[in-house]
């Protein structure tokens, strides 16, 4: 089966990066420029994980894992945040996030993330 | 300034990481600035071989279009910290200049990228990125690709040195320095018969570094480097010592109120062949027979032309350094005030020493190419032996004799305000020349102002 992954980041040099190191990997990326598209996306096409930004426009990170986990049908989706601050890590698990990591990035740690959160999501589910 | 917050990369120099108040920040992007020769690439190089011990991500260094990198490998083969096993493996040399120069500034990004994904890296080095100017159709095609850059780097993790022969006005004007998150600036200058190497860093972002010039030199294990010394960050208190160290001069102790008081600094100043040397001589003689070691750092008479001195004095130099006599000497033509000030101050602590004698600030005045640095240098060394109870004594050579006339006196008040107490030593006038000692200034204390007869005799000085 197709794993599918949205990264949502206004930063193009992130979703480039990202989209490469992922899609080596087998997965089929999608991207999302801002939280609400994001957040239509997942709704329309369920992926198996989100990488969301903190600072996404319109709807920011925090916001997007808040609105994911509180919907019925988006709420099993395994969500990863991408920060910048200490802070900004503990605001994404209090938002309901699987999981966060720090920017910048790197494939191995990135891999690493994403199989964790998703063994804490099957577990929960 | 909440240092938790970052992670930092080391130097591989501890010298340096404390400079930079723990290292470079991890996944930042820094320039190494310098004019050729100044030790820039070696510090570099150092950093890439410290870091390549840990067996990890490998680390790219870039060479664009300045040294080729079989060039920068044979010189480098001359340093302890090179280690040939790591070339090709963790430490890959990647010259990029002819792909450069086909394709223009342009072709870097891709380069950049792919070896991102091949191999990623978690440190970068590219020397010279100001080369890359030289390539550039235009300013706006420069900061197009510095724009793409950052953007690449900063989204990847890894740490990444620019090195380049700027100059002070290129940091002014060119784009790297604006988004650079580090800048780290090597120096050298001429004095005398030899060169002055400093460093200091222009901007670290998020880390509370050292400011000012730092001095360095090049050995055989890469740079050696010598944090400037500061005063004391937290002004310790502590009570006001009335203790009195005995100077071991034959009548010099009444008219300072009894002695010196402990932790003070003293300057002895006066022509040559006043004396200064004998004085100064005898009160770190007399700390070992008070059981306090004594340090004499000397910048005129070798070790044998000292022992000889000391001879004079009835005594012999190995049985007084077993003893707790400490001699550093350095040649005056060698001295440089950074790396003078950590031997010194490693002496201190390692050998618990109570007593210092500089013999002579004079010569450290020679040293220095800058006469505040020196003076700060001074002034910062002094509240640390102050703090740590170290009684210090400097001799200071008078030029034209030291009249009444208040001849030099300018000289002298330049060390005015970070001495206790200032003795002055005449060779005496006609018809009888007879010298005389007299104490113009004396922290805290009920001194005697007049003017006293001494003699060097077989037994050294004495008032008479």
């Amino acid at each position: 089966m197709s794993k599918t992954i949205i990264i949502a980041d206004s930063d193009y040099y992130i979703c480039k990066l990202v989209s490469r190191f992922l899609a080596e990997e087998g997965y089929t990326i999608i991207t999302a420029s801002d939280g609400y598209e994001a957040l239509d996306t997942a709704r329309l096409t369920p992926p198996t994980a989100i990488l969301a930004d903190i600072l996404l426009p319109r709807l920011d990170g925090f916001a997007l894992c808040r609105l994911i986990k509180s919907d019925d049908a988006t709420k099993d989706l395994v969500t990863v945040v991408l920060c910048s601050t200490l802070a900004s890590e503990e605001r994404a698990l209090v938002a309901g996030a699987d999981a966060f990591m720090r920017k910048p990035l790197e494939k191995k740690r990135l891999l690493t993330t994403i199989d964790q959160a998703t063994i804490k999501r099957n577990a929960f589910a | 300034m909440n240092d938790t917050v970052y992670k930092c990369i080391s130097t591989g120099n501890p010298q340096m990481d404390e400079i930079l108040n723990g290292g470079f920040p991890a996944n930042s992007i820094n320039i190494i600035m310098g004019q050729p020769g100044t030790g820039k690439t070696i510090f570099a190089e150092q950093m890439v071989f410290h870091h390549a011990k840990e067996d990890e991500r490998p680390i790219l260094y870039f060479t664009t279009l300045s040294e080729p990198s079989s060039k920068v490998l044979t010189y480098l083969q001359r340093f302890s910290f090179f280690d040939e096993n790591k070339v090709g493996s963790i430490v890959q040399y990647i010259e990029i200049g002819t792909q450069l120069s086909k394709g223009g500034i342009n072709a870097l990004v891709p380069i950049i990228e792919e070896a991102i994904h091949t191999s990623a890296p978690k440190m970068i080095v590219i020397d010279s990125f100001k080369a890359l100017h030289d390539l550039a159709e235009s300013p706006q095609e420069m900061r197009r690709m510095l724009y793409e850059l950052t953007g690449l780097l900063t989204a990847f993790e890894t740490t990444v040195f620019l090195l380049g022969e700027y100059s002070d006005d290129h940091a002014q004007t060119l784009p790297e320095f604006a988004v650079a998150d580090g800048i780290l600036q090597f120096l050298r200058s001429s004095l005398s018969t030899r060169d002055e190497r400093f460093l200091r860093v222009l901007k670290l972002r998020g880390s509370n570094y050292s400011e000012g010039l730092h001095g360095c030199k090049i050995t055989s294990s890469g740079l050696d480097i010598f944090p400037r010394l500061v005063t004391p960050k937290v002004a310790e208190s502590y009570d006001a010592n009335r203790d009195r160290v005995k100077s071991g001069i034959d009548g010099f102790d009444t008219i300072v109120g009894g002695g010196l008081l402990r932790g003070s600094a003293t300057v002895v100043a006066g022509p040559a062949g006043a004396g200064k040397t004998t004085f100064s001589l005898q009160f770190a003689l007399a700390g070992c027979k008070e059981n306090e070691r004594s340090l004499y750092v000397n910048f005129q008479e070798n070790p044998s032309q000292l022992a000889r001195l000391i001879k004079s004095l009835g005594a012999d130099l190995k049985e007084v350094q077993t003893d707790g006599f400490e001699l550093l000497y350095v040649s005056p033509v060698e001295l440089q005030i950074d790396s003078i000030i950590v031997k010194l101050f490693g002496l201190i602590q390692e050998k618990n020493i109570k007593r210092v004698v500089i013999d002579s600030i004079s010569d450290f005045s020679r040293s220095s190419s800058d006469s505040d640095r020196l003076h700060d240098y001074l002034y910062s060394l002094l509240q640390h032996m102050s703090l740590k109870g170290v009684t210090t004594l400097m001799t200071y050579e008078t030029f034209g004799g030291l009249l009444d006339d208040g001849k030099d006196s300018n000289s002298i008040s330049r060390f005015s305000n970070m001495s206790d107490n200032i003795v002055l030593l005449g060779l005496g006038r006609e018809p009888d020349y007879v010298r005389d000692i007299r104490c113009i200034k004396a922290r805290a204390t009920q001194h005697d102002r007049k003017a006293h007869p001494f003699e060097i005799t077989s037994n050294g000085f004495r008032l008479v």
